[in-house]
């Protein structure tokens, strides 16, 4: 299945993209974690958050959307 | 009364809606360039009493942004000066000035009389504390954070919704989450969070639509594109905080500087 993840904030400088497609099957949100942590080590260091289907999970949870989102948080004013 | 005449109106707000905001207090935490907008926007509104909180003064290139201010202002102190700014657009209200940081001895004290906080800080170490306090005395806070062209939204311990902490737990490493003075910020950015945040305001005290809590909202000004994220309460940590000290919560899980 394509995934495509999409990028926030300070993200898209870290991996250089706002977006990418991955083909996966049946992985977890955990697993999608580690595969982001090896592709792009920088992203070790930060917090993110990942949803699916716009609702933000747990780290067990399979992957079942075609959408992703990762976003850091912001500390702006 | 005539002054709000366009609120009144409004069959959704009128002359009880009109008076409800009258009787609202709402502190606004930080007078920056998300505090600018709110501030103007709450004050015209004719929110009864309105607090500000910044122990900062006006500096030059704070103006590119923080439209509240002139130059003459320079150097000045943001909570006073914002206070004698609204007081001339809108005389009628009370406004409070606190041109002092918000720490963990005072945090409890300045928030108490208010019925919603605005969070409209710049650093992880205040937001935390916001949002420690308020949960600690059941206050709704109303939060906005920015990055460059993108920003994030949400109403906090709503009736019984998520906290910002039920999102992020912990306070990212210092130098982790760049702030405006180093990356950089498109001047309206904080202006559109800002007014949303005000627009969030008044929906609370008016009981108008559906508050934004339980999801937070990301805005990219580049791609004009907003998503919303649904995320749930974290009970025990919830807990946690309501059990602990603040300065031992800030101690034990804040190794930032502001």
């Amino acid at each position: 299945m394509d995934v495509t993840l999409t990028y926030y904030g300070k993200l898209v400088e870290v991996v250089g993209k706002s977006k990418e497609v991955l083909d996966v099957e049946a992985i977890t949100i955990q697993e999608l974690v580690i595969w982001l942590e090896n592709e792009y080590p920088d992203l070790k260091k930060l917090s993110l958050k990942i949803a699916q289907n716009n609702t933000i999970g747990e780290l067990e949870d399979e992957i079942t959307s075609k959408n992703i989102d990762i976003f850091p948080p912001f500390s702006g004013g | 009364m005539k002054r709000y005449s366009r609120h009144i109106t409004l069959s959704e707000v009128g002359l009880i809606g009109q008076l409800k905001i009258a009787e609202s207090k709402v502190l606004v935490i930080g007078a920056g360039g998300l505090g600018a907008p709110l501030l103007l926007y709450l004050n015209a509104a004719g929110v009864g009493t309105i607090g500000i909180v910044d122990f900062d003064t006006v500096s030059l290139s704070n103006l590119q942004r923080q439209v509240l201010f002139r130059e003459q202002d320079l150097d000045l102190n943001k909570a006073d000066i914002a206070k004698e700014l609204l007081s001339a657009r809108n005389s009628e209200l009370n406004i409070k000035s606190y041109p002092v940081a918000l720490t963990t001895s005072n945090a409890l004290e300045i928030i108490k009389p208010y019925d919603i906080v605005v969070d409209c800080t710049d650093n992880f170490r205040t937001r935390y504390l916001i949002n420690d306090a308020c949960i600690k005395l059941n206050k709704p806070f109303v939060f906005a954070a920015i990055y460059k062209f993108e920003g994030q939204l949400s109403v906090f311990n709503y009736a019984g919704g998520p906290t910002y902490r039920c999102l992020f737990p912990t306070p990212p490493k210092a130098g982790e989450v760049p702030n405006c003075e180093e990356a950089g910020v498109m001047g309206v950015l904080p202006g559109i969070l800002g007014t949303y945040q005000a627009n969030e305001v008044l929906k609370m005290i008016l009981n108008l639509g559906e508050v934004l809590s339980g999801k937070l909202v990301s805005i990219n000004l580049l791609t004009n594109q907003q998503n919303s994220f649904q995320f749930r309460r974290n009970e025990s940590l919830v807990k946690q905080v309501i059990e602990e000290d603040l300065s031992y919560i800030e101690l034990n899980d804040c190794n930032i500087n502001a």
